[in-house]
């Protein structure tokens, strides 16, 4: 059982990196959308500004692929490059105007009670302990099984015990230097 | 803040208050959009002294979309412990979610809550997509 | 480091008749699972043992076995930690 393990890690790990990679793929279209944006928007922090930079971007690139293919593939290059990189500077995070909070506080109750008006409201349900049992009188006449209980009473001693041994197991650097080149 | 009272369903507005109550020292629920304008929000009486602005939220939705490009694919939960809080916020774009909690609160359970949860959101999300 | 634990989690789902079970910490959190069981359901087991303490608040935490068809989920508060199995008997 013990060998089984790691070639077992190995293959979920390999699995689940497929996985991701699929993710990655999908997440690095060139479909612009809210999160787009791009390396050029360092002065403007603002998301609402970034978005809509991206926007005007995005939408050059896409007016002119017969000019150029080699101008619009170096456009997504450049696009992707900046969707995938982590930007710190992002994190400066823009304050919502009041009044703009304020507005769409409205206009989403607003759309929300236009939605909700149409709904009729569910039908009552029934109501009752055990209502959805089919046989509740097999299960009140079943006791506890003691089996059950000291199982439970061992495992949970040898589990305290497993803990009490958890420890962690120095073998790399904690701190790690970034590759950068 | 003083914000516009928000107009809700009296069952979806019931149903989290439920959620409230089962979640043992959960305190807030709020669903806002990706920028922090709440689209709703149930809270215990009990008075918390925790405000969840707007800038608090969006702070969320950059850190989570940079968090999504460490390679481990796309980030979903923040949990981040306080010293008298926890608030565990989701991204389900375009909606955030954000709990709020004491610090001993059932972590676990506010998070098993969230595919409970999807069902009642689809109406929002459709609110706060249409623009 | 957690060998120790997954070894204890496998033993104990290796017992006659246990199908899966897991390990939550007080904040409801999957420490661990092995065998068939959703280690989402940590948080909602966890909630279950609380609720099931406050019945006799004084006592020392019950255990809670739920039924289901042929198949049953035990749970018990211990402390820190809060264990949950689930059982499937071939006969009822």
């Amino acid at each position: 059982m013990e060998y089984f393990r790691p070639i077992w890690s190995c293959m979920s790990s390999l699995f689940c990196g497929c996985l991701h990679c699929n993710d990655d793929l999908t997440n690095q279209g060139y479909d612009p959308s809210e999160r787009t944006h791009l390396l050029s928007d360092t002065v403007n922090n603002s998301p609402a500004l970034r978005r809509t930079n991206s926007e005007n971007i995005s939408s050059d690139c896409q007016s002119v692929p017969k000019k150029d293919d080699q101008q619009n593939a170096l456009c997504r290059l450049v696009q992707n490059t900046a969707i995938n990189m982590i930007d710190v500077g992002a994190m400066d995070s823009h304050n919502l105007e009041h009044q703009e909070c304020d507005v769409r506080i409205k206009l989403y109750s607003h759309r929300l009670q236009q939605q909700w008006s149409n709904i009729q409201s569910p039908s009552k349900r029934v109501k009752g302990i055990l209502k959805d049992i089919p046989k509740p009188d097999v299960y009140l006449t079943l006791s506890v099984n003691p089996e059950d209980i000291n199982q439970m009473t061992a495992a949970i001693e040898r589990v305290h015990r497993a803990l009490a041994n958890i420890k962690i197991d120095h073998k790399e650097a904690i701190v790690v230097p970034f590759r950068i080149p | 803040m003083d914000t516009p009272s928000l107009v809700m369903s009296k069952d979806i507005n019931s149903y989290f208050e439920g959620l409230l109550k089962k979640v043992h020292g959960l305190y807030i629920i709020q669903i806002t959009d990706r920028d922090g304008a709440p689209v709703m929000r149930v809270s215990q009486d009990k008075n918390v002294d925790f405000t969840l602005t707007p800038s608090f939220i969006s702070t969320f939705t950059t850190a989570s979309d940079q968090a999504g490009k460490l390679g481990l694919g796309r980030n979903k939960t923040i949990i981040s412990m306080y010293s008298n809080y926890q608030v565990v916020q989701m991204n389900k774009l375009p909606l955030i979610l954000t709990f709020v909690g004491s610090e001993n609160c059932n972590t676990g359970h506010i998070l098993a809550l969230e595919h409970q949860l999807d069902a009642y959101l689809e109406d929002m999300r459709l609110a706060v997509s249409e623009s | 480091m957690e060998q120790q634990l997954e070894k204890a989690l496998n033993e104990i789902n290796s017992q006659p008749d246990t199908v899966g079970c897991l390990i939550t910490n007080r904040q409801g959190l999957c420490l661990g699972a092995a065998g068939k069981i959703n280690p989402k359901m940590s948080g909602i087991g966890m909630a279950l043992s609380e609720q099931a303490c406050k019945l006799e608040p004084n006592l020392n935490p019950p255990t809670i076995v739920l039924y289901s068809g042929n198949k049953r989920c035990i749970i018990q508060k211990d402390g820190e930690i809060t264990g949950v199995i689930y059982k499937e008997s071939s006969s009822n």
